[in-house]
């Protein structure tokens, strides 16, 4: 068998995504999913309690505010069932932005002493809020079935919008984890930015409760469309295709990016740690 | 013998004058402002230039050379960690850095768990590590500790089970940096033992350390960094010789006025001893401070103690000590001494003298008995 030759260079500033060297480490990405997942379910049945007690004290407080909108525009459902699809694509991406953003800097130990890509870390850190997205979307499937709401084809746009979403939480989490890691002080701007975002996206509400002159003003924010169709997709509605291909599209762009810039800073991350 | 290891020019540059990047924005935009405003080009350090050597399978290089001298940025290149600035490196085969023993476990997860995971990291495969799994659980010894949560174990079972799974890697090139340091003295003879038994089924090895006797024991070549330079490569006494021949504070005389008898004035069983010593410093150290230790027979450190001497001029320095306050386990002694500034040492004497402590002491309550070397605090003042 010929002995395979790791070669040490300088950073060549080559642009590239990573993805060859992360798979071929995909037996790590397991064990560090199998980490992270262990750690947070590992005390059992209340793993998928606290997985839940998230987006229902959202939705709680939601209902304080909003729950009296007359039913024309949460289209005859209840406010809680209407926006709880929207909520839950929400937190899959807030909980994931702010811990992907904090997988390096909690990683500086291993960044110092052992190799491996380090798209791993922010990869595997994910995982958690994925099961959580699964339990939530279980929840509101459940919710719908007793509500007596038909299934319909209509569902298979949350696909396209969930896509949308996870590109937007990596894109968001692997820049943040690069820069959360070069300048310490950033940390707090984290948590300001996410609840900013929670205010200015339709997720409280939809664009058919804005008044009509800010409904266009909304589909500036790439993160509208893809919680707003998801929730179409459960909840009915228009699910905007047109604002939901644009924003996939540049999610799609901006993840390709921000893997490059991650990787064109993997090697210097033992440097910051 | 196949080549292992070329390295061929390495060097490993940190802008800003700092061993490190800054590690905040506010930081980054002063520095900036600064840098506008003096105009200059930031100032530079070379952690480690224009190192080039090779290696073959099968031997087991000692690195040396003191605090600072790039020892360890060396191998964290090669490990992969830290990218080099300029130079190159080619490492044939499988490779296993061992900066720190267990870096990967995580302390909620149990032994098993984290035996899987440290071993993903280092690059072993989850079947690879399931057929090797006794044997590393035979090696690390930790018993029905095994299925409890990493943080209940003691700092040696910890370090066991992290250098267990690293000697089941079957690495072509293995790399240990001070890793062997922790732990007891059997755990370090039986850590030897496998890196002998490593290399010897023809894996590559680079191993740092201040240990000495370590290098020695294992290694039939050195390679010698000073100030990020590779200054010598060649055999082991040669290189330690050099390393001795060039510090800054040479001792030139020493002596151990007051040999340590155990002395009934003060405590009972006290051991005091007045130690003499003249350094010859080649240049200014600033923030200087002495360092005294005591190893018993097996080379283990039962006592130590600090004396910071302020800023000390090039030149001749003398100094008269006394050392004591604490009571010794019958055996015999041996002394070591270090000079250092806030670097590190500057430099280092070992087996300065010896010292009995006999058996027919009465009333001799021992604190730093053999059996459980424990690094106690020395009394140690200027006569």
């Amino acid at each position: 068998m010929p002995i395979a030759v790791t070669v040490i260079r300088p950073p060549q500033g080559r642009f590239h995504l990573g993805l060859r060297a992360a798979w071929q480490r995909r037996g790590l990405l397991r064990e560090l999913l199998a980490r992270d997942i262990r750690l947070k379910y590992r005390i059992g049945i209340f793993g998928v309690l606290w997985a839940l007690l998230q987006p229902l004290a959202l939705l709680a407080a939601f209902s304080l505010m909003l729950g009296h909108t007359q039913s024309a525009k949460t289209l005859g459902m209840p406010y809680a069932l209407y926006v709880f699809p929207g909520l839950i694509l929400w937190m899959l991406f807030a909980n994931g932005t702010s811990n992907i953003s904090l997988s390096l800097v909690s990683s500086t130990h291993l960044v110092g002493k052992i190799y491996f890509p380090r798209l791993l870390l922010p990869l595997a850190t994910l995982g958690p809020y994925l099961i959580d997205f699964l339990i939530a979307l279980l929840l509101l499937l459940g919710w719908l079935l007793w509500q007596g709401r038909a299934i319909s084809w209509q569902l298979l746009w949350a696909l396209p919008a969930f896509v949308g979403m996870l590109a937007a939480t990596l894109t968001s989490g692997l820049l943040l984890a690069v820069w959360l890691l070069r300048y310490r002080d950033l940390r707090p701007l984290v948590g300001f930015v996410l609840q900013v975002g929670m205010l200015v996206t339709p997720v409280a509400y939809s664009a058919a409760m804005l008044p009509s002159g800010m409904r266009h003003w909304l589909w500036l924010n790439p993160l509208s469309a893809p919680v707003n169709s998801f929730r179409a997709a459960f909840s009915g509605g228009d699910v905007q295709a047109l604002a939901l291909g644009l924003s996939l599209l540049f999610w799609l762009v901006a993840l390709a990016a921000a893997l490059a810039y991650f990787q064109h800073h993997d090697r210097q991350f033992a440097d910051y740690a | 013998m196949s080549l292992a290891i070329e390295v061929r020019g390495l060097g490993k540059c940190y802008s800003l004058g700092q061993r490190k990047q800054p590690a905040n924005l506010r930081e980054t935009l002063m520095r900036g402002w600064q840098r506008q405003n003096a105009g200059s080009e930031p100032a530079s350090h070379w952690a480690l230039r224009d190192v080039s050597f090779k290696a073959s399978m099968g031997e087991v290089i000692g690195v040396i050379g003191r605090n600072g001298s790039g020892k360890s940025t060396l191998l964290k290149m090669l490990a992969g960690v830290l990218a080099p600035t300029e130079g190159e490196a080619h490492l044939a085969g499988r490779l296993c850095s061992l900066l720190e023993l267990g870096t990967g476990f995580h302390p909620e997860l149990t032994g098993r768990e984290n035996v899987f995971l440290y071993g993903a990291m280092l690059g072993m495969s989850r079947s690879e590590v399931r057929r090797k799994f006794d044997a590393i659980v035979d090696f690390a010894s930790v018993g029905h500790f095994l299925d409890a949560p990493v943080r209940t174990y003691s700092s040696g079972m910890h370090v066991r089970l992290g250098f267990a799974v690293a000697a089941h890697l079957e690495p072509e090139i293995l790399l240990v940096d001070e890793a062997l340091a922790v732990g007891d003295a059997a755990f370090s003879q039986k850590a030897l033992a496998r890196i002998r038994e490593i290399s010897s089924s023809g894996a590559c090895v680079l191993l740092v350390s201040h240990d000495f006797k370590q290098i020695t024991a294992l290694c039939e070549r050195a390679l010698l960094l000073s100030r990020g330079q590779l200054t010598f490569d060649g055999t082991v006494q040669a290189a330690l010789d050099l390393m001795h021949e060039t510090p800054v504070a040479t001792a030139t005389a020493f002596a151990l006025l007051e040999s340590c008898a155990l002395q009934r004035d003060g405590m009972a069983g006290d051991a005091a001893m007045r130690i003499s010593c003249q350094w010859q410093l080649s240049e200014r150290v600033a923030a200087a401070q002495l360092a005294v230790v005591i190893r018993d027979p097996a080379d283990r450190r039962v006592a130590s103690a600090w004396l910071p001497l302020g800023d000390l001029a090039a030149g001749r320095q003398s100094l008269e000590l006394r050392a004591g306050g604490v009571a010794f386990s019958p055996g015999e002694y041996r002394l070591e001494m270090a000079l250092a500034n806030a670097g590190g040492a500057v430099s280092r004497h070992y087996d300065l003298a010896q010292f009995r402590v006999p058996s027919d002491v009465p009333d001799h309550r021992p604190i730093a008995a053999l059996s459980e070397p424990e690094n106690v605090l020395l009394k140690l003042s200027r006569c």
